[in-house]
């Protein structure tokens, strides 16, 4: 019965298999999507609290294959793209300037300390053949899966390419802008990532 | 859980059988997959008096109720929701959708 032509499907069958997996994966699917339809009707900080639940106690064989399937077209992408319910975890009415985001990061002692650890382990080089200078993929990835259901959430940008990045902008960012750009680079255009 | 009483009503057991979301004929359209829990098996030997006077009862046509029913293999408990994505990726949640204890009631 398995549609072997999706990798992100075929991710949620092995998901479905283990009891753990159905259960934390259905938590944060009710939380997140409760509202849905309405404007703005979800609880963001139970919808992020009950996806790092998932990201915490589910095994990472599991969340890794769910969260970085490779796509080959465009249902899988958008089925990759909507694992972490992107509309209520995600995206939200204006983006605000990526400083904003980190400030509230820094205030949440969660988000801080995931983001040492993101910014530790997914360091981009150009000098290592997998682009992280930890020489580490699969720890920059476990950390990516960190900063989800942090203040720092980050998802893929569209249903058609593997690029990633944060709820936020750096326009009108001022003489901070190089800062800015810093950090929406972790995200964006990271070669460790 | 709690085992049937002495070894009685054996019958009346959990199965499961792997499916596709679609075979529950629910409206859904997904090609997600889910592994459904059933309870099953005779409850014959699961008597309490009371069934053994309302089978009687029935026998002597004392009573003709079609609403008296002997014990039926039911579930006791259920598994917990389960989520889904569509085809056109929205979430779904099945509740009360599985057995996860089976009981003669």
């Amino acid at each position: 019965a398995a549609d072997t032509t999706n990798p992100c499907l075929k991710a949620t069958h092995v998901c479905n298999l283990s009891k753990k997996c159905v259960r934390l994966r259905t938590d944060y699917a009710s939380i997140c999507t409760k509202g849905a339809g309405s404007d703005d009707m979800c609880d963001h900080r139970k919808c992020h609290r009950a996806l790092r639940h998932f990201f915490e106690k589910v095994p990472e064989d599991f969340t890794k294959r769910i969260l970085f399937c490779p796509c080959q077209d465009e249902l899988c992408g958008e089925r990759r793209r909507k694992t972490i319910v992107p509309d209520c975890s995600f995206q939200y009415n204006t983006k605000p300037n990526c400083l904003w985001l980190l400030d509230s990061c820094l205030e949440d002692h969660i988000c801080k300390s995931r983001l040492a650890d993101f910014q530790q382990n997914c360091q981009p080089t150009d000098m290592s053949p997998d682009g992280c200078s930890q020489h580490n993929h699969a720890a920059c990835l476990q950390a990516y899966m960190g900063m989800i259901g942090t203040p720092m959430t980050p998802n893929y940008v569209s249903n058609f390419s593997v690029e990633v990045s944060l709820w936020c902008t750096c326009e009108s960012s001022g003489n901070q802008k190089e800062k800015c750009d810093q950090i929406l680079s972790m995200f964006e255009s990271n070669k460790c990532l | 859980g709690r085992r049937n009483h002495k070894g009685k009503n054996r019958g009346c057991v959990l199965t499961e059988i792997h499916l596709n979301v679609t075979d529950l004929d629910l409206g859904y359209e997904t090609k997600e997959e889910l592994i459904f829990r059933y309870c099953s098996g005779s409850c014959d030997a699961a008597e309490t008096t009371y069934d053994k006077i309302l089978k009687n009862l029935t026998r002597k046509k004392k009573i003709v109720n079609d609403k008296v029913r002997q014990a039926c293999c039911r579930p006791t408990a259920f598994d917990d929701d389960l989520s889904f994505l569509d085809d056109n990726l929205v979430y779904h949640i099945l509740k009360k959708h599985s057995a996860k204890r089976c009981g003669c009631v």
